[in-house]
């Protein structure tokens, strides 16, 4: 192995090493393009378009580390080589709790983020994405007393409850993922997508 | 540059190989014995099931419920003492130097969700009074911080003005405790903190509840074992597992806070009424028996929309723990004072 062997670099070997890093970044874009859906990630609160965002990001896990509840995670290939490592939030690990809770009306990442690339905005203003359920797991569909998400849900009126069952509405969700985090169903029912996600508009 | 100029021999290359299976076949080999496996801890590790005694009820005859109505805030203190004292007072069951727990009931961080923390304080401060050493802990619903939570509805800071140490219970260890009664549940992960408190002290809010219709004291016991087992209770027989929970875990005394109460809808998001009344009792399923007929009243004053109607005679948590011993849920052997 001569990687690390302190080779002298020519401008052949360097021309080649840099089409040889071409190559490789290509062809991860490609193959996690052709994997993955065409959804968008679900971002943090405060985030701005996803076309703009992978550029102002800087994937400096700043927001990683201020987050109260571990809801953000970095992201790998699965959405793209130009998304890779940007932060984006995984309800299993945790709820994002910007609408009532620990970060309530403080949004710790769009507050400290260093580049813009989430921006604070108002509580209200906020959509991350929509929560869907499947009906097939939920423990209230199957017929067990279990109303565990219209219990920990944040915003009045995302989840209503009809005949003992759990009913999501689409406009009222926030996309926090309170709901996802506290299901006691195994697998969970629900899924986060970012369905409906607002988000900013860069140059305005 | 990567993989040329490596020289490798036939020779070398069929000793690599042969070097690499022998390592992974000894590695399938060791792990064939359990005790390497992190997942599977050894017999020792393990705890035995805590044998404890249920704690039954001091008279099984007849069950004392106390309603005190209250005319402003100011007098919260007051009216709890009025209400203790009509069942007997606190010094039947604190004596100096008993660990007295108080459990308030804090799901989220949404104030009208939990007591009002005068009611919490007036009981730690009653309990000091009568020489108890007194504790205010919770574990909140999956999701939420519990110690975000009690300072951010006022509880901590209420109580420990009163004089109470504020704990949250998810930084401690479970131990396992077997359910004798086992109808749902066979044994139950419960705090420590809980099991080793000699006096357990319900503080729930008057609260309706969309899957097991009210949430009083009975369901509050819900906040003493860890957010896994709070799973656990909704895929099995939530109703029939509360009152599995209460024969283990039984709270000595229950005050139920109605200054205002919860209708329509609960634990969250319900519309708050101002029913001013405090119930205490030493039963708990008496004192919810009687709480829930009381917020059944309260709903058909107010008028709530006959969707959102229940029965309170008809609560499956309520009578399956009077089923199992815990207290009385028959309206006839209740003295309501």
């Amino acid at each position: 192995m001569k990687i690390f062997s302190g080779e002298k670099i020519v401008r052949r070997s360097f021309i080649k090493h840099l089409v040889e890093g071409a190559i490789i970044i290509g062809c991860l874009n490609f193959a996690s393009t052709a994997a993955s859906s065409s959804n968008e990630p679900v971002r943090p609160p405060g985030s701005v378009e996803e076309k703009y965002f992978n550029l102002l990001c800087v994937r400096c896990g700043i927001c990683l580390q201020v987050c109260p509840t571990g809801a953000i995670s970095l992201s790998g290939f699965e959405y793209g080589a130009r998304a890779a490592n940007t932060p984006v939030i995984n309800p299993l690990c945790g709820p994002c709790e910007f609408y009532r809770g620990r970060c309530e009306g403080e949004m710790r990442c769009s507050r400290r983020c260093p580049t813009g690339a989430l921006r604070q905005i108002g509580r209200d203003e906020v959509k991350l994405g929509t929560v869907h359920l499947n009906k097939e797991y939920c423990l209230a569909h199957r017929g067990f007393e279990c109303m565990v998400c219209a219990e920990m849900c944040p915003v009045p009126g995302a989840i209503t409850v009809q005949e003992r069952k759990p009913v999501f509405n689409k406009d009222e969700c926030v996309g926090c993922g309170t709901c996802l985090y506290a299901c006691p169903a195994e697998p969970k029912p629900l899924q986060l997508t970012s369905e409906g996600a607002r988000r900013i508009k860069w140059f305005v | 540059m990567l993989f040329t100029r490596y020289k490798i021999n036939r020779r070398d290359y069929v000793k690599y190989v042969g070097i690499s299976a022998l390592a992974g076949a000894l590695g399938m080999f060791l792990g064939r014995f359990k005790g390497w496996r992190s997942d599977n801890p050894s017999p020792s590790a393990i705890e035995t099931p805590t044998q404890i005694q249920p704690r039954k009820p001091s008279r099984i005859g007849e069950s004392v419920v106390s309603i005190v109505r209250l005319d402003s805030d100011d007098e919260i203190e007051r009216v709890v003492r009025k209400s203790l004292d009509a069942i007997g007072g606190l010094g039947k069951l604190v004596s100096p130097g008993k660990r007295v727990l108080v459990k308030p009931a804090v799901l989220t961080s949404d104030k009208y969700c939990a007591p009002d923390p005068r009611v919490v304080a007036a009981v730690v401060k009653l309990a000091r009074e009568v020489g108890g050493e007194v504790t205010v802990a919770e574990s909140s619903g999956r999701g939420s911080s519990t110690a975000y939570n009690l300072s951010h509805v006022g509880i901590k800071s209420a109580a420990e003005e009163a004089g109470a140490e504020v704990k949250s219970l998810d930084d401690e260890k479970p131990i396992r405790v077997e359910v004798p009664s086992s109808v749902s549940l066979r044994e139950v992960l419960v705090y420590p903190t809980v099991l080793n408190s000699d006096v357990l002290i319900s503080v729930p809010r008057l609260k309706r509840h969309i899957s097991t219709t009210v949430t009083i004291s009975l369901k509050n016991m819900m906040g003493t074992i860890p957010n896994s087992e709070k799973g656990r209770f909704h895929t099995l027989d939530l109703s029939q597992s509360i009152a599995d929970l209460n024969t283990v875990i039984r709270p000595n005394l229950s005050i139920i806070d109605g200054t205002s109460a919860m209708v329509r809808t609960g634990p969250t998001g319900g519309d708050m009424v101002k029913s001013k009344i405090i119930i205490a009792s030493e039963d708990p399923v008496a004192a919810d028996r009687v709480a829930s007929w009381k917020l059944q009243e309260i709903e058909d004053e107010v008028g709530v929309s006959p969707h959102h109607r229940f029965d309170a005679a008809n609560i499956r948590h309520i009578l399956a723990s009077g089923e199992l011993g815990v207290g009385n849920c028959n309206l006839e052997s209740i003295r309501i004072i």
